[in-house]
């Protein structure tokens, strides 16, 4: 890697072009006959990527729609197939999107089998049910016990273990490709080092002004999603890394100067991530939020390590730390940790009608923080990724008054 | 004597008093897919929680608008004393919603006893070993309840009962689907959501005797209609408007599987010769199951279609919970697979309450449309 510095607008072009290369790649893979699945943003990409099947993320898909503004349609056109508009927007636009064979760049391929997740939320099991009825394709459903606590006992990190092992058969049955354990382990371990990275950027993020922002993150998060257990996501969290170190080292932040450090709860709005170039004009940067660091990467911000020696077991602890695993002890005790350490003085919950695993107890964690560290917070209602369900105005309206306030 | 089990649901929380009162502990439960032999084994009477006929208006500060009626009556009733007698809740995986609310409840009263419990969805070697550790486990969290100590015994016990009271409900629908004008549809769908709150072993004595006095006199005719989905019980106990509209409308109810997806399962534990009882427990338990989220809609079409063929059905009556996301999802897979078939399908919004107009000209006009026309694929 060269030593010049990198402004945050190449590192984004670093990754959009990485992003359209990795769309190329899978349509290049189905010309190529090679096995593609779909997988929801949980799917264990490092047990997929070792046995040679390229993944493909509708959800991911998703969320480039919105950025270019076409999720509307394709919500509409999912609710013209019988799928509620009550239902996950991801779903909808990403049925939408299936149903009328399109895309933000073009239809996705087929897949060849698809791997859903009974144990992360509704549409996680339902979505890729309708996708395999409609594919014609066979389905895998993972499934796990629930963390309530954040402890695991072990006939629970037993089961995950089985069940990542049923899927490595499902994944031979379908493919003919050999699970190879030294292909495995390798996967795992590109995984738990673009963790750690990712967690040594988090960290990063506690220095005042804060050296990376929001938008930047949830960008970055893309490597993290769909890219774990490939290099490709070593060396980019590297390069964010390294840069963001030099920032910090220059004093240089989103903000010269933070008149405010705010904690964000759920997923951004896909289709209007400007409201955070917006809360920046204000003097506000969002210094830590829910998605970035709680989501995926739950098993590392509590601490943990991919050092087990055994990539079954350390798969499967992972993925009994996704945010969709836990329960709301753990949920609010992550919630506090990330308003303490980052420094947060205010909040912002953002009850996601699409989102019920996210959206349901987020008043005990405003209470929480509230009494445990005097952080107010405000509360807007909308869906990550149906524009429909959000007014710029009023919310910038309403959080003038909370900026004032605070 | 006549037996009502309109005023077992209107009672409800007299069988577990009454439990109480006789030592037993009380474990308020969501959904079907619990152990409820091996808490009853132990014990323990599993209390399936009932709506509340409330505006909800307590549950605004805690729960989204976007969540069902149901969650937001447990809650409240939850917290409100209303089922303070509980020992503990127990819900299972149907679905997010159910498994959040497990969580706020346990963060408002952490010194109660909340566990979410997972019945796999697949069944293989691996699950099977899971949900066995996880039975024993619970097993011994509610011996430090106070309940008493599992025991082979006693499971067995449990089992037959259980097992009986599944027989006769299914007598109670084979019944009613041979002549729908025999029983009325409350009095079904009473009978096996009473089956939630009380001792099962005094429900069957009740099922028994309820069984005795259907009079099968000559059959009745109208349009013969099948409704699946999920009905709350202040539209069974109150004998509220969506029963007598089907009345009115000459239509009779022959299958249903309203109480069966989230509160009642059906199918016996098989009598393996000299298996072990946790085991054929741990067997019922797999899937793929009635609950919408844990088993594909192909199977629950399958049994739609069944039941047509069974019973004459002419048309199926979606009734979905406002907000309930397995079963909304699992609908334009059903709608789609029963009109390749050729059995008509209507779906209604149902929430705490029906509004009776609309409600009303839709299940009219749908009767109108399929009546005459018996499915006969
Ligand atoms: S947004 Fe929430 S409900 Fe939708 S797929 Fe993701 S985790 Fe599930
Ligand atoms: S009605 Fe549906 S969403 Fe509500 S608790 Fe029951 S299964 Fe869950």
């Amino acid at each position: 890697m060269k030593d010049e510095r990198l402004s945050n607008e190449q590192i984004s072009q670093v990754r959009k072009d990485y992003t359209k290369s990795f769309y190329a790649r899978i349509r290049q893979a189905k010309k190529e006959g090679r096995p593609v699945t779909y997988t929801t943003a949980l799917g264990p990409t490092e047990l997929l990527y070792a046995m040679g099947v390229e993944v493909c993320m509708p959800e991911n898909y998703v969320t480039i729609c919105c950025a270019k503004q076409m999720a509307k349609g394709f919500c509409e056109e999912a609710e013209t197939h019988s799928i509620s508009p009550d239902l996950c927007s991801y779903a909808r636009c990403g049925l939408g999107m299936m149903y009328s064979m399109d895309g933000p760049m073009g239809a996705l391929p087929e897949p060849d089998f698809i791997v859903g997740a009974v144990s992360a939320c509704d549409p996680h099991a339902k979505w890729w049910e309708l996708k395999a009825r409609h594919y014609n394709v066979p389905l895998f459903l993972m499934d796990s016990s629930y963390n309530f606590k954040g402890q695991i006992k072990p006939h629970q990190e037993a089961w995950m273990i089985s069940e990542l092992k049923r899927l490595a058969d499902f994944v031979e049955e379908q493919t003919g490709n050999p699970f190879v354990e030294d292909d495995f382990r390798e996967c795992v371990r590109l995984s738990g080092e673009a963790h750690s990275t990712f967690a040594e950027i988090q960290e990063l993020r506690k220095h005042i002004p804060a050296p990376r922002g929001i938008r930047e993150m949830v960008g970055d998060l893309f490597y993290l999603i769909t890219q774990a257990g490939r290099r490709e996501s070593v060396e980019y969290y590297r390069m964010v890394l390294k840069e963001t170190r030099e920032r910090v080292r220059r004093g240089e932040g989103v903000l010269d100067e933070e008149k405010t450090r705010l904690y964000f709860h759920n997923i951004p709005l896909w289709f209007n991530l400007q409201i955070f170039d917006w809360l920046a004009a204000q003097g506000a940067v969002v210094a830590m939020d829910f998605y970035t660091n709680h989501v995926w990467h739950g098993f590392f911000f509590d601490g943990g390590r991919f050092d087990s020696e055994d990539p079954f077991r350390d798969l499967a602890r992972k993925w009994l730390f996704f945010d969709n695993h836990v329960g709301l002890p753990v949920k609010l005790s992550r919630s506090l940790i990330s308003a303490r350490e980052w420094g947060c003085q205010g909040a912002i919950f953002f009850s996601n009608r699409s989102c019920k695993v996210y959206s349901i107890g987020q008043p005990e964690q405003i209470s929480a923080l509230e009494q445990e560290l005097g952080v107010r917070s405000f509360t807007f209602e909308a869906e990550m990724a149906d524009p429909r369900s959000f007014s710029m105005d009023r919310w910038k309206e309403h959080m003038c008054m909370f900026l004032d306030f605070l | 004597m006549q037996i009502d089990f309109g005023d077992v649901l209107r009672e409800r929380h007299r069988w577990a008093l009454e439990h109480k009162e006789k030592g037993g502990l009380m474990m308020g439960c969501y959904s079907a897919m619990v152990p409820e032999e091996l808490m009853w084994s132990c014990g323990v009477l599993p209390v399936q929680f009932l709506m509340s006929s409330g505006d909800y208006g307590e549950s605004q500060a805690y729960l989204p608008p976007y969540v069902c009626d149901c969650s937001k009556s447990i809650f409240e009733e939850y917290v409100n004393g209303t089922y303070s007698y509980l020992d503990g809740l127990m819900v299972s995986h149907v679905c997010e919603t159910i498994r959040s609310l497990a969580g706020i409840l346990s963060v408002r009263r952490p010194d109660r006893f909340v566990h979410v419990f997972t019945a796999p969805a697949g069944n293989d070697a691996g699950a099977r070993r899971y949900l066995k550790s996880e039975l024993i486990g619970l097993g011994d969290k509610l011996q430090s309840l106070g309940a008493v100590p599992m025991s082979e015994e006693r499971l067995e016990e449990a089992i037959s009962v259980y097992n009986e009271n599944r027989a006769l409900i299914s007598e109670l629908y084979r019944v009613r689907g041979g002549n729908p004008g025999s029983v009325e549809p409350e009095e079904v769908l009473s009978a096996v959501l009473s089956a939630g709150i009380m001792p099962r072993p005094q429900h069957n004595q009740m099922l028994r005797g309820f069984l005795k006095t259907i009079h099968q006199g000559p059959e009745k005719t109208g349009t013969r209609i099948i409704l699946s989905g999920l009905l709350f019980e202040n539209e069974v106990a109150g004998r509220g408007n969506l029963f007598s509209i089907f009345r009115e409308s000459n239509a009779l109810v022959v299958w249903d599987d309203l109480a069966t997806g989230m509160r009642y399962r059906f199918e016996r534990i098989e009598d393996l010769e000299g298996g072990d009882p946790l085991d054929r427990l741990v067997e019922s338990l797999m899937g793929p199951q009635p609950a919408p989220l844990r088993s594909p809609a192909e199977g629950k079409a399958g049994q739609l279609l069944q039941a047509a063929r069974d019973y004459g059905g002419e048309g199926v009556i979606f009734l979905i919970p406002k907000y309930c996301d397995p079963i909304l999802f699992n609908i334009p897979t059903l709608t789609q697979i029963l009109k390749e078939h050729g059995l008509p399908a209507l779906c209604l919004e149902v929430s705490g309450s029906l509004p009776e107009g609309q409600m009303r000209t839709r299940v009219e006009a749908f009767l109108e449309m399929i009546s005459g026309s018996p499915f006969n694929v």
